[in-house]
């Protein structure tokens, strides 16, 4: 488990971090959202231990990760701009890591790369933004590490390429303990991947909870009632989030399980009644409503 | 298939990452030893191939030998301890520190580096084992290889070896002194450009420091000894790069005036044994502070402050302080040069060095031209410092200049000056073929006579109540116009330098001038002391005295010099005995009438054989019997050369012309007079002395009574009848003929009418 205990962190005069209080579970996708400069990058790099806090503790399973091996050797941190050597070859980058990561996995460390469609020996400067992320990715799954640290990684991955990044994950996921955790500002690249996901803003955690228990609790109902003299009544029983009213159709963000509000609302006079998924954009908007934030600023501005 | 996590794979790995630093010092170390080694021995070979077609017999045998000892020698300069390996290792340590951290200034780098499980001291360790290691092997690989290289050439011995040897390990620590500099450099700062910097900040602050104190004292002191400089030189430095070379220069000096210009001479190694030891563990020292502060810096360092020009937010006050300092007061020592003045310009030119300064070293530090113009109140600090620096120097408020010990607090003194130092002066005996400079001259000696440090205070102290008669030091007492009689009285007064050795260990070097006409008992008191008289005459020394067999003696008179035939201890005891009565009323009654010289007859080098010179004056009766028993004319009645001999005297005076050049100083301007008149010459020729009895330039000329010249403008050249080289001679004082004075009146009053 990686717990961030009043996290703080500056830089001169401006605070990136303040006091970030959140715990990743062990075998979860984590997804850390947030706009640009919210400070995802800084929490991850606090984690992995590049960064020292100010104040504040970030614990991997328990222990401090700034200047603690112990700590370090259960995570592999992907940096947003990942360094390589220069000159370097995958082939090169696998004999480093297989220096410093104890289980570091040669045989499937390959095995990715011909997957992945990427040559051993040639010059990673040669390669595209996309293929050097690939790289990254395979050497953090090949460490074997408990955690992996991706920031911003998704970024520049094709569809395809993260839907078998995705299965990669969850085989992994099967096979051993395995935390990955992802920090993006694109809330749609994290939907598909992420079991918990943490939004944060302006250097502070502002939510934090399972993607499955937001889902789930969270629904879009339209309908039209046909009575609608009695629709404030039923709307009081309901645990609204949101309201819309387009001529007679009513839009409602409601909370409460599928299951529940499909009864709810068969036992009630309507004319048209439709229960509908939310996207994970717009649980957040409804969400982040709910604390008086604006979420369409918060993630895109 | 897992790696294993072993400390050799992580070695390795770095090994291979800094593969490129290997090969340029690899490189490096290839040219200038395997390759610079065969061509200079394959050169040295051919021109001894050369020899036999040139040369026969025996000069064939000779020369051969010589150049194969040449040949030898070249090669153990070559690959022993030189400045071009001393230059190799410092910028091999500078290259391998800043890239073997350069890691810290780049966002990238370091959360690749600081994420990975390698915890900080292995990784400081494995940089730090891996920087010296690269050195070490390329060094000691390619030394390696010019060994069959010289054996092939028959100059590598045994003897060669061990100096090879040595000499890496002194390079290697050298390296590492080096290195750990370069790296508190490298930890207080955040980018490749500045850490460069800094290394070249770090390693001239020292010397530059050093020039600027010996500078300031030099320029606003007058009472300083002459030879500050070399005193300052003595003390060991603490900057690696500077240390070597002195060490270098040190030993090849040694070397260089050791029999045969052997690098591994006992002068070579018991200079360094003496000093080089003392330096290096300093060194060493120094070393450790320097990388404790690094490891410190690496352990506190904050690793987002990569890309900043100083990382450490206080030190960058620290720093600055330390650099507008120092530029300040080298800005007022250059406007003193340049315009001679320490007044108003000079304080003002500090003020603007430090403002601008601040401004400069601000925009540095935050990378923004407003910055310049905040942190004022540093700017101030930088300033009040500086000034308050520079008026303790202009306006001695540390006492310097007033400064004469009490004589409880002195336990010894050493003095030295003209005067005491004569023209016989030779280094000490067992040094005979080293030069021997004025510090060591003084460092040889300690007389703890109470009367002999009696009499040098009273000296001291005579010449601070006159005011300290010195063209400086009226000025600065404030007696512009210096009362006549005591500036006349000051006239021709001697330079004297000074050790004050006090009781509590300090060593204090001073100079002051010293007045013979006035204080002629005191100074013949430090004179008479055995101690100064033992250090300054090695005819005193029991070495000399044990050598003497081998020596050989000549006697110069007036004219000719002749080899002494007489029993030689006889003549040494005779003359010893005599010499007691050397003192500064000898000099001034008397002038010598030969001038004893031993020296070693088969000496190899002709440009360093040395000579010990001992005047014989009249009143050395006896030595100047057995002179003359032994064939040897010693005395003259009026003329020290026979008139008849000479055909003519050619004069030459300058004469001023109260006309002033552009610089301000007096313009003078050559007159020459040619005397062909008998009566001329003979009146002439009575007042003359030859010059090579009395070194004039040596010191002699400040000697007032017989020996004093007339007019030190006055030159003259003996043109003889005979073939025969005419010796150099001088006027002395108040012996001018009526037609010379008059000549030069006349000379100098046409010369004035022909301005007008």
């Amino acid at each position: 488990m990686i717990e961030c205990r009043n996290l703080t962190k500056s830089f001169g005069d401006t605070q990136a971090v303040k006091g970030v209080n959140t715990v990743i579970r062990d075998n979860e996708v984590f997804g850390l959202v947030g706009t640009n400069g919210a400070g995802k990058s800084t929490v991850l790099r606090m984690i992995a231990g590049v960064l020292k806090p100010d104040d504040g503790l970030a614990l991997v399973d328990g222990m401090p990760s700034y200047d603690n091996v112990h700590a370090k050797v259960r995570l592999f941190f992907i940096s947003d701009e990942p360094y390589f050597f220069n000159n370097a070859t995958p082939k090169d980058m696998e004999r480093y890591y297989s220096s410093v990561y104890r289980e570091f996995d040669r045989e499937r460390y390959y095995l990715y790369l011909s997957r992945f469609g990427l040559t051993g020996r040639r010059r990673i400067s040669t390669f595209s933004k996309g293929m050097k992320k690939q790289l990254s990715i395979i050497a953090g799954l090949c460490a074997k590490t408990k955690y992996l640290l991706c920031d911003e990684t998704f970024d520049g991955l094709d569809p395809v390429m993260r839907q078998g990044v995705k299965s990669i994950f969850a085989r992994e996921m099967e096979e051993r303990e395995f935390t990955p955790v992802i920090a993006s500002h694109n809330l749609r690249e994290l939907e598909d991947i992420c079991d918990h996901v943490g939004l944060l803003h302006e250097g502070g955690v502002l939510l934090s909870r399972d993607l499955e228990e937001l889902k789930c609790n969270i629904q879009k109902v339209q309908c039209v009632l046909a009575d609608q003299t009695k629709e404030e009544e039923l709307l009081r029983r309901l645990e609204l989030v949101k309201t819309e009213r387009r001529g007679s159709l009513l839009t409602l963000t409601v909370r409460g399980s599928r299951e529940e509000i499909i009864d709810f609302f068969a036992a009630e006079d309507t004319l048209f009644c439709e229960v509908l998924p939310l996207s994970l954009e717009e649980i957040f908007i409804s969400e982040t409503e709910v604390y008086g934030y604006d979420i369409r600023k918060l993630i895109f501005g | 298939m897992t790696s294993g996590n072993s400390y050799s794979a992580k070695w390795a790995e770095n090994i291979r990452r800094r593969g490129w630093t290997f090969a340029l010092c690899f490189t490096a170390c290839f040219l200038t030893m395997p390759v610079a080694c065969l061509i200079r021995l394959t050169n040295a070979q051919n021109r001894i191939d050369r020899l036999a077609v040139r040369y026969q017999g025996t000069e064939l045998t000779r020369r051969l030998l010589e150049d194969r000892v040449q040949m030898q020698q070249d090669y153990m300069n070559l690959l022993g301890f030189n400045e071009v390996h001393i230059l190799l290792a410092g910028l091999a340590a500078i290259l391998l520190a800043v890239q073997g951290f350069s890691w810290m200034y780049s966002r990238r780098k370091t959360d690749l580096y600081l994420s990975v499980p390698v915890s900080a001291p292995k990784r400081y360790l494995l940089i730090c084992g891996n920087s010296v290691l690269i050195f070490g092997f390329s060094y000691l690989f390619n030394l390696l290889l010019c060994l069959p290289i010289g054996a092939a050439y028959g100059v590598c011995s045994g003897r060669a070896c061990a100096w090879f040897l040595g000499s890496f390990l002194l390079l290697l620590l050298g390296f590492v002194c080096i290195y750990q500099m370069a790296l508190a450099a490298v930890m207080l700062t955040g980018n490749v450009l500045t850490a460069v910097t800094g290394c070249a900040v770090l390693f001239v602050y020292e010397p530059v420091l050093r020039l600027l104190w010996n500078g300031c004292v030099e320029t606003f002191f007058v009472s300083v000894y002459q030879r500050y400089g070399s005193v300052l030189e003595k003390t060991p430095l603490l900057t690696p790069f500077a240390a070597l070379f002195r060490l270098w220069s040190d030993m090849t000096a040694g070397s260089a005036m050791s029999y045969g210009n052997d690098p591994v001479g006992e002068n070579t190694m018991s200079l360094f044994l003496a000093g080089g030891a003392k330096q290096m563990l300093l060194l060493v020292l120094t070393a450790l502070v320097f990388g404790l502060a690094a490891w410190r810096m690496y352990r506190t360092r904050r690793t987002e402050r990569y890309g900043e020009t100083v990382v450490f937010t206080p030190s960058r006050y620290v720093l600055e302080i330390l650099l507008l300092v120092p530029a300040a007061l080298l800005m007022a020592l250059f406007v003193v040069s340049v315009a001679d003045t320490k007044g108003p310009v000079m304080f003002i030119c500090t003020v603007l060095t430090v403002l601008l300064g601040h401004g400069v070293l601000q925009i540095i530090f935050e990378r923004e031209l407003g910055a310049a113009l905040r942190q004022r109140p540093l700017a101030l600090s930088g300033l009040v410092l500086s000034l308050f620096l520079l008026c303790a120097f202009r306006f001695d408020w540390t006492g310097y200049d007033d400064y004469v010990p009490k004589a409880e607090e002195v336990a010894g003194v050493a003095v030295w000056g003209r005067g005491i130092q004569s023209a016989w002066f030779r280094p000490p005996f067992e040094d005979g073929r080293r030069y021997v400079d004025d510090v060591e001259k003084l460092n040889g000696m300690q007389s703890e006579n109470a009367d002999t440090v009696a009499a040098v205070l009273s000296l001291a102290q005579a010449w601070q109540d006159a005011g300290r008669p010195d063209s400086e030091g009226w000025l600065q007492a404030g007696i512009g116009d210096f009362p006549t009689q005591r500036a006349q009285e000051w006239e021709g007064s001697l330079d004297w330098s000074v050790r004050y050795d006090l009781k509590n260990g300090r060593s204090i070097y001073r100079s002051f001038k010293v007045q013979p006409g006035l204080e002629s008992e005191t100074l013949n008191r430090v004179l008479r002391d055995e101690t100064v008289r033992s250090h300054v005459w090695q005819i005193y020394d029991e070495a000399f005295r044990e050598a003497l067999p081998e020596m050989e003696i000549t006697c110069r008179n007036s004219t000719e010099s002749l080899l002494c035939t007489v029993e030689k201890q006889t003549l040494y005891e005779t003359y010893l005995e005599e010499f007691a009565a050397y003192d500064y009323d000898l000099v001034n009654a008397e002038l010598p009438v030969g001038m004893l010289v031993f020296s070693f007859p088969d000496d190899g080098d002709p440009y360093w054989a040395p000579e010990w010179e001992y005047p014989v004056y009249p009143s050395f009766t006896k030595t100047v019997a057995l002179l003359e028993d032994n064939g040897i004319p010693l005395r003259w009645d009026e003329f020290f050369l026979d008139p008849d001999q000479v055909q003519g005297i050619l004069v030459s005076a300058y004469v001023d012309t109260d006309r002033y050049n552009g610089g301000g100083d007096t313009v003078r301007e050559e007159v020459t007079l040619s005397v062909r008149e008998p009566a001329q010459i003979r009146e002439l020729l009575k007042g003359m002395y030859p010059a090579d009895l009395l070194d004039i330039e040596a010191g002699g000329d400040a000697l007032r009574g017989p020996s004093r010249r007339e007019e030190s403008d006055l030159y003259f050249t003996l043109i003889l009848k005979s073939a025969q080289e005419a010796p150099a001679v001088f006027l002395r004082s108040g012996m001018a003929p009526e037609f010379l004075k008059e000549w030069l009146a006349q000379a100098q009053e046409s010369r004035k009418t022909a301005l007008e």
